[in-house]
């Protein structure tokens, strides 16, 4: 009887407080979305799986235990690997030949950043974060993943869960967010404009791109070089077009392991004590401001654009808002925008591609920032 | 740089991403200049597709020259 008492004790189902069923409550959320609004599902169900795993009483399955995912954590997240090979892949698959063939967009892609400085601000002189934490909330903006675990990790490895959930799931909420705020920035009129197709880009011109943008950006800002050196080693694999192999592994196989490991890390991170706090609220919160200023620096960026270029030059603004770095959505949303509000007679896609891939770059460079100017 | 000012640290990093990327910017635009796209070599298919159908249509016809307007 006392041996059975004893079972009994050292069970989790003893072990089991309120804290870990809310946690299996947002895990169940976060798996929902993913299965039926098809929201990020290559990373919400690992990080909602991982979730429940880290609330397991006993069971040592969260990041900052002694168990398996401990391991993954410690030797993926922590040492800066997983998200650095993530950009590899994302390399591979990313085409930057809209960038190329309209480099003005580069412009848009920095200023769509805006938000990234604004939710920091606000984190550290509103709400108290420190400087790090702050930082690392602020890159929630950049609207990537990779990115805001590969900072928060550094500066704040206490608040990655928080940091990593709200940048993934607005990330999926891109669609929801986005056409209001771009309908508040833009007329009628501008919504009209409809760009040329841009100029075609030599094969030479595509395969500089990422070694010169490899060399300039890591020389610029060291710290960046782990993100923008590996993303532009996974570009000119997929652009040599002598690499057959290596491009599909680190685009295929390579990139599809470390979205395992990475998104069950990460929601190992997720355990109750870690997880339900006020902090948590403030970065959610903090997280929907950075994405809309992001939204709106790029959108009032192109119109300043605007007043220096001639009128058959002119940019369609909306593809401003493409300059957060949810490649491809925040395109597609704009896309889908003004192509609903002209009934179809203007459809932007591929130069909103152009802002959309130079945010991944602007993000990452401003990642590099924070960590050489905070540590 | 730790006890700086995050406002200074923000305005400079923001300048920062801004000038870099107007670097990389002009850096590509000199490069797409120095190395501009070759003329495309007209597509066979698309011209043997063009020329049967306006032989069909035009017999006699013959087709000197295809240009796309966007």
């Amino acid at each position: 009887m006392e041996t059975l008492t004893e079972l009994i004790q050292n069970s989790g189902l003893a072990n089991l407080d309120w804290g870990n069923l809310v946690m299996f409550v947002i895990a169940g959320v976060l798996i929902y979305l993913a299965i039926t609004k098809n929201y990020e599902p290559l990373l919400l169900i690992p990080i909602g799986f991982g979730t429940i795993l880290a609330n397991l009483p006993l069971a040592e399955m969260g990041a900052y235990d002694n168990g398996i995912i401990a391991l993954i954590y410690k030797s993926g997240i922590k040492t800066e690997l997983l998200p650095p090979i993530i950009f590899l892949g994302v390399g591979v698959l990313t085409d930057f030949r809209p960038l190329l063939g309209r480099p003005i967009t580069f412009m848009l892609g920095a200023a769509a950043q805006l938000g990234i400085f604004v939710a920091a601000l606000g984190a550290a002189y509103l709400l108290g974060f420190t400087y790090k934490e702050a930082a690392a909330i602020g890159i929630i903006g950049g609207a990537d993943g990779p990115t805001s675990i590969f900072l928060a990790s550094q500066l704040a490895p206490h608040l990655l869960g928080p940091i990593a959930v709200a940048a993934y799931s607005y990330m999926s909420l891109v669609p929801i967010i986005q056409p209001p705020i771009i309908r508040m920035f833009t007329s009628k009129k501008e919504r009209e404009i409809d760009m040329p197709q841009a100029r075609p880009v030599s094969k030479t011109a595509v395969i500089l791109f990422p070694i010169v943008t490899g060399i300039i950006a890591s020389l610029a800002i060291p710290s960046a070089a782990p993100l923008i050196g590996l993303l532009m080693f996974g570009n000119l694999l997929r652009e040599c077009g002598v690499t057959e192999r290596l491009r599909k592994t680190a685009g295929g196989a390579l990139i599809d392991i470390v979205t395992l490991f990475l998104g069950l890390a990460v929601g190992a991170t997720m355990a109750a004590e870690h997880f339900l706090t006020w902090q948590t609220i403030m970065i959610l919160v903090l997280g929907a401001f950075a994405f809309a200023f992001s939204t709106a620096g790029g959108l009032v960026f192109a119109k300043i654009i605007n007043l220096f270029l001639p009128g058959t030059k002119k940019i369609n603004p909306c593809i401003g808002a493409a300059g957060v770095s949810a490649v491809p959505m925040a395109a597609r949303v704009v896309q889908k925008f003004v192509s609903d509000q002209t009934n179809g007679r203007v459809n932007p896609l591929m130069p909103a591609m152009g802002p959309n891939v130079a945010g991944v770059i602007g993000s990452a460079v401003a990642a590099g920032i924070f960590l050489s100017l905070l540590t | 740089m730790d006890s700086s000012n995050l406002l200074v640290i923000c305005a400079i990093a923001f300048v920062a991403v801004f000038v870099l990327l107007v670097i990389l910017a002009v850096i590509m635009r000199a490069i797409i200049a120095l190395f501009p796209q070759a003329d495309s070599v007209e597509d066979a298919a698309l011209y043997a597709a063009i020329t049967a159908v306006a032989q069909a249509n035009y017999p006699g016809t013959k087709i000197t020259k295809i240009e796309e307007i966007q």
